[in-house]
């Protein structure tokens, strides 16, 4: 219990005393909850930066996110055997291989294919491809449909869509895939 | 008789007093509440941007995570910041294309037919330029005069739909034409997007 004269300095510095309690709370809760998230952001984005996906040249601060990091890790291969398999048209079969293969699924006809030129930069090869086909139009929707899900870095270059038949179309395609580089070769 | 032409109100000074108190504990209530009110809005901001603070943190932390993992896969992978721009726009493109075609084939009219499509008819290769869509049809049309009318509101549902029309900055009608003048029940058209 307070004595009388205890309670009138208490009442006479209840303004100050109000004052000094939020500053205390409010540092308490900077120091309890803010500072430690901070410090745990920081880390995380240093973490980030030493993941080789930090921030892109001229600030955008656009990261690679991980389910595309997973498909271009899953669309590399070691820089010497790309470029074998670039030089013997490995990865051009290949690519038709897998595009004729998801034609047939989705009832598309294969007319002729063309395996066309590899591209090699340093980092990644590009694989061109040219394919002839004859489907009704929703066939040829899935087949895209099936390409986007096919776990292959596989571009559509250029479509070319000919109304054959009131029920189908003569398509021609150009595919290009993405082989991402491995290895102190890729530079 | 008159009545008094004034009176003397001799508590005077203790009411004007009574009311210097009344008016000081009204401004004293007055700052009071706006004190209270100034430090519950700071300490709301606070606590929102905590709790922001605390979300982005996590959904931070689960990315590096879940990039560790991937990363365990291809460790000998080096990122440079162009394979960011490559990767987004390579597994988006077949999305993009099959999106596009699926949803020209629902806003076609059950009157129009599609002659021809092209994607990227020039064989450009700057990634910016290979986004060019030309259809050609045709339009059977009514007993109406204006036959070319069926074919612009076509291109105008292309330009509003939101999906079909995303990423193209012009969709325009390159030609419509009615193959014989007299009698004829078909317009063609061509139509660019880019």
């Amino acid at each position: 219990m307070l004595s009388p004269a205890q309670n009138v300095r208490l009442r006479r510095y209840r303004v100050a005393l109000g004052l000094a309690v939020t500053l205390a709370g409010f540092h308490l809760a900077n120091a309890l909850l803010f500072e430690p998230t901070a410090r745990r952001y920081e880390r995380a984005v240093r973490q980030l930066g030493e993941l080789g996906l930090g921030s892109q040249p001229g600030g955008s601060g656009r990261v690679l996110p991980p389910r595309l990091y997973r498909l271009m890790a899953e669309n590399s291969r070691r820089a010497a055997e790309v470029a074998e398999l670039g030089a013997t048209g490995g990865l051009a079969t290949a690519l038709l291989e897998t595009s004729t293969r998801l034609m047939t699924e989705c009832g598309v006809e294969v007319m002729a294919t063309d395996p066309g030129n590899v591209v090699q930069s340093p980092r990644v090869a590009q694989v061109h491809v040219e394919l002839k086909a004859r489907a009704r139009y929703a066939q040829l929707v899935t087949f895209l449909d099936r390409l986007s899900g096919s776990g292959k870095l596989i571009e559509v270059d250029r479509l070319n869509l000919v109304s054959d038949t009131p029920e189908q179309v003569e398509a021609q395609l150009s595919l290009t895939q993405y082989v991402f580089k491995t290895g102190p070769e890729a530079r | 008789m008159t009545g008094p032409l004034f009176t003397i109100n001799f508590r005077r000074a203790s009411w004007e007093q009574s009311r210097a108190e009344a008016r000081r504990r009204v401004v004293r209530l007055g700052v009071g509440v706006a004190y209270a009110g100034v430090v519950g809005i700071l300490l709301g901001l606070f606590g929102l941007n905590c709790a922001l603070m605390s979300s982005r943190t996590t959904a931070l932390e689960r990315r590096v995570q879940r990039l560790r993992v991937a990363r365990a896969a291809a460790p000998e992978l080096r990122l440079d910041p162009a394979d960011v721009t490559l990767v987004q726009r390579a597994a988006a493109n077949p999305r993009l294309w099959r999106d596009k075609l699926a949803r020209l084939a629902e806003l076609l009219p059950p009157n129009a037919r599609l002659t021809s499509l092209a994607v990227n008819p020039d064989r450009a290769a700057a990634p910016a330029e290979q986004l060019r869509l030309v259809i050609s049809g045709t339009i059977r049309t009514g007993p109406e005069r204006d036959r070319v009318q069926p074919v612009v509101r076509l291109v105008e549902s292309l330009r509003r739909d939101a999906v079909f029309a995303a990423g193209f900055q012009n969709l325009k009608l390159i030609s419509s034409r009615v193959p014989d003048a007299e009698g004829a029940a078909v317009v063609e058209f061509v139509v660019e997007c880019r």
